[in-house]
């Protein structure tokens, strides 16, 4: 992939980079909004990842309106220090299509990061029944299968793993569970997200045996075969 | 209105003892006899006082006299 | 008055006669409406006096020139000679003046010796001396041409009108000067005592700002403006006191808390740069101080939320929605964890109850309380949450109408009476509590939600356990036209 990164911090700036970079990505890197915004628009990048504040009098915010005014519809994640909810939502509504707050882990932004781009792919054509490995779920009369045998869930559960299916191949924090599943956006201190997690476990993988839900350590969960 | 400051005001004529007697004069000339008690007064008091000098009141007391005349007779 | 010294110029202090104090502006403004006044009815009483008498003489001697046109064109000069002595013989006021003239200038008929030389034209009104037998009086005149080159000349002598005049205009300007005294009095007094109020409330304010928050404004208890005023800033002197007692609160606190991870990530990691022998302790280490990192961010980002809950700024996002999908939604989350942890979890709710706030945060609060009752329950208890509406309760403020209580009861370890006095300030933790995860600043969270919803939080005990109950005032219905129901995340 080739990904755009707009940061002033140094620090950051290299960290995500050279993360990026080791799992074979192309990074281009810009450290002011400026730079940001010329090589936004005069080069194609598969995700632009955006600080929101940035000096030089070009923020993050105006890049990503001026982007989107020209019809630039590159998946844009916005990084910010600003945690409030209403930040979020100036983020999102400006064009954003994704936000993670400073302090971050680097695999929290990556999990995003290939979220993002899937559901870019994905959006072209609207699925109903989605499939990993041999395990199945239909999207639209609700319905659960694994080797041919019908699993009962609750409606949440379904959700889960509807959230699991859908980003199956990738890593998938909590944080990301706690919004994308339950519109949550705070942080339950207990550990609710693994709870519920090992219980849709209980009955999609135990019976089978060979386990499709992953536990990646220091980061989340990923549904693979 | 125009106020002219003039250095010689013109002398009222009518102040004087002679237009007491001519005032005196006026009411003799209506029938005596006929003449009310106050009227008689009247005219004596002011006839006298014109000529100790007390112009004004003498005056002012003819003048009642005449026109209480007036108003009596026709 | 001192005088203002040249070395102390911006001392607001001296000055008697500093133009730009509000007081002497004040006192300048009542002085000035004050004469203004008295100037306006005093020149009404003038005219009206005055005014009149002077105009009286003159439609008296319009009236008699009338009069006498009309004897002149019957009788001729006879006529009017013998008219104008009639005049003179009947008048009792003595201050009729007349005065015949023909074509030579010479006395036809009248009581003036002669043509006034100043009286030069005819029908204007003149002013002029006249001598009289005992004194100079003044008079009011006015010429007429009459047919034949005679000339008419009618007067009043208006010496005693011009006492009159002189005794009222006297009158009118000794009360001017009287209003002008008046004026100055009340006007110093207005300033005086606009001067008494002001300094005592700067008093109050420099002392505040010399640091001295102690002070407060006198309230004389006659429930007036002024009073008003120092009760108003007194209050937003309690309310600044408060806040600055919770900011050094949160600042000794966030010293000690806050410190304590930071301390430890940094002893995690000089320890491993010095003593790690291989890679993996080296990597173990790092990752421990990396979650004492996310510890502190997970405390500032509790403590900005719960600074921006108490700056009220989410008011705006209240709306009317139905508590009871919101409750089961989160109890659908902790329900789980609660089994997990081989709890009994059990629900009292409703089937509906309209509530007016924010959803989010309600949401949050009692996942807040959930996850404390989860946390400091033993094995196999049982933790109960019940909602309910009374109906005719007294809320804070006095009044008596419906309120939401929601509790949440745990069979925990419980708080002592100490301990639930303090437990909603900031990083406050039980003795007990020592040991378990968190930041403390869950149950302040709470605390600021539910004051954002002008609610109360209390803790009681349930012997054994903790409970923990929200008493949030209900919206009326006649307030509420119709329950709006908020789309749930499903």
């Amino acid at each position: 992939m080739r990904i755009l990164l707009v940061e002033d911090d140094q620090t950051v700036r290299t960290f995500i980079a050279k993360g990026l970079s080791e799992s074979g990505h192309l990074v281009e890197q810009a450290e002011n909004g400026k730079d940001g915004l010329s090589l936004a628009t005069n080069e194609n990048f598969d995700i632009i990842i955006l600080d929101r504040m940035l000096p030089g009098g070009v923020d993050g915010i105006h890049i990503l309106e001026t982007l989107r005014r020209q019809g630039n519809v590159t998946p844009v994640l916005l990084l910010s220090a600003l945690a409030e909810v209403d930040e979020k939502v100036a983020g999102l509504k400006a064009g954003g299509d994704d936000y993670v707050t400073k302090p971050f882990s680097f695999n929290e932004l990556q999990a995003r990061l290939e979220a993002l781009v899937r559901r870019n792919r994905n959006e072209a054509q609207p699925q109903t029944r989605l499939m990993v490995g041999d395990l199945e779920i239909d999207l639209l009369a609700r319905g659960v299968k694994r080797a041919g045998q019908k699993i009962d869930l609750q409606p949440r559960e379904f959700r889960l793993l509807e959230f699991l299916m859908r980003h199956a191949g990738q890593v998938v924090t909590r944080t990301m569970l706690l919004e994308g599943v339950w519109d949550y956006h705070f942080d339950p201190q207990t550990n609710v997200i693994d709870v519920h997690v090992s219980r849709l476990r209980q009955k999609i993988d135990k019976p089978f045996g060979r386990p499709l839900v992953h536990t990646i350590r220091n980061a989340g969960y990923m549904l693979q075969e | 209105m125009r106020t002219v400051p003039s250095p010689k005001p013109v002398v009222v004529t009518s102040d004087s003892v002679a237009f007491c007697l001519q005032l005196s004069r006026v009411i003799e000339s209506y029938n005596a006899s006929a003449l009310s008690p106050t009227v008689s007064r009247l005219r004596e008091e002011g006839t006298d006082l014109c000529r100790q000098g007390l112009v004004r009141p003498g005056l002012i007391r003819l003048r009642r006299a005449i026109v209480s005349l007036k108003r009596t007779t026709p | 008055m001192s005088e203002p010294t040249a070395f102390a110029p911006a001392s607001p202090q001296p000055g008697f006669l500093r133009l730009r104090s509000v007081s002497l502006r004040f006192a300048l403004v009542y002085g000035t409406l004050f004469i203004c006044s008295a100037v306006l009815f005093l020149s009404f009483i003038w005219w009206g006096t005055v005014g009149l008498l002077e105009h009286r003489v003159e439609q008296a001697i319009t009236t008699d020139s009338r009069a006498l046109f009309n004897i002149w064109s019957e009788g001729g000069p006879t006529g009017l000679t013998m008219i104008i002595d009639d005049r003179l013989e009947q008048d009792v006021d003595d201050n009729a003046l007349y005065l015949l003239v023909n074509k030579d200038n010479k006395w036809v008929a009248g009581n003036l010796a002669e043509w006034p030389r100043q009286i030069i034209s005819n029908d204007h009104w003149f002013t002029m001396p006249v001598q009289r037998s005992y004194a100079q009086d003044m008079a009011k005149v006015r010429a007429y041409a009459l047919p034949d080159g005679y000339r008419l000349l009618i007067g009043r002598d208006i010496s005693g009108r011009t006492l009159l005049r002189k005794i009222v205009t006297d009158t009118l300007l000794w009360a001017c000067v009287m209003v002008t005294l008046l004026a100055i009095g009340g006007g110093w007094l207005i300033r005086r005592l606009f001067r008494h109020v002001i300094h005592s409330i700067s008093r109050t304010t420099q002392a505040i700002t010399h640091g001295d928050m102690s002070r407060r404004m006198p309230v004389q208890g006659s429930d007036d403006e002024l009073d008003e005023i120092a009760i108003t800033i007194n209050e937003m002197l309690e309310r600044i006191s408060r806040l600055m007692d919770g900011v050094r609160q949160v600042s000794n606190a966030i010293a000690h808390d806050l410190r304590t991870p930071i301390t430890r990530a940094r002893t995690q990691l000089e320890d491993a740069a010095l003593h790690a022998k291989n890679e993996d302790e080296l990597r173990a280490a790092i990752e421990q101080a990396v979650g004492n990192l996310d510890n502190v961010t997970s405390i500032c980002e509790a403590l900005l939320r719960i600074a921006q809950i108490e700056s009220g700024a989410r008011r705006s996002a209240f709306v009317l929605f139905d508590l009871i999908p919101a409750l089961q939604d989160v109890c659908e989350l902790y329900e789980a964890v609660a089994e997990d942890h081989g709890l009994r979890f059990v629900q009292h709710l409703p089937d509906h109850l309209p509530f007016f706030g924010d959803r989010a945060m309600f949401q949050q609060a009692v996942a807040n309380l959930l996850d404390n009752a989860v946390k400091f329950s033993p094995p196999h208890g049982i933790i109960t949450l019940s909602a309910e509406v009374l109906s005719t309760a007294r809320r804070s403020d006095g009044t008596r109408g419906k309120m939401l209580s929601l509790s949440v009861a745990d069979e925990g370890i419980g708080m002592s009476e100490a301990d639930m006095a303090r437990a909603s300030e900031r990083f406050f933790r039980a003795e007990q509590a020592r040991n378990t995860p968190g930041s403390g600043l869950g149950l302040s969270l709470v605390q600021a939600i539910v004051q954002l919803h002008d609610g109360q939080l209390q803790l009681a005990s349930n012997a054994p356990g903790l409970i923990t109950r929200i008493e949030i005032p209900l919206p009326d219905e006649e307030t509420v036209p119709a329950v709006q129901h908020t789309t749930t995340n499903h």
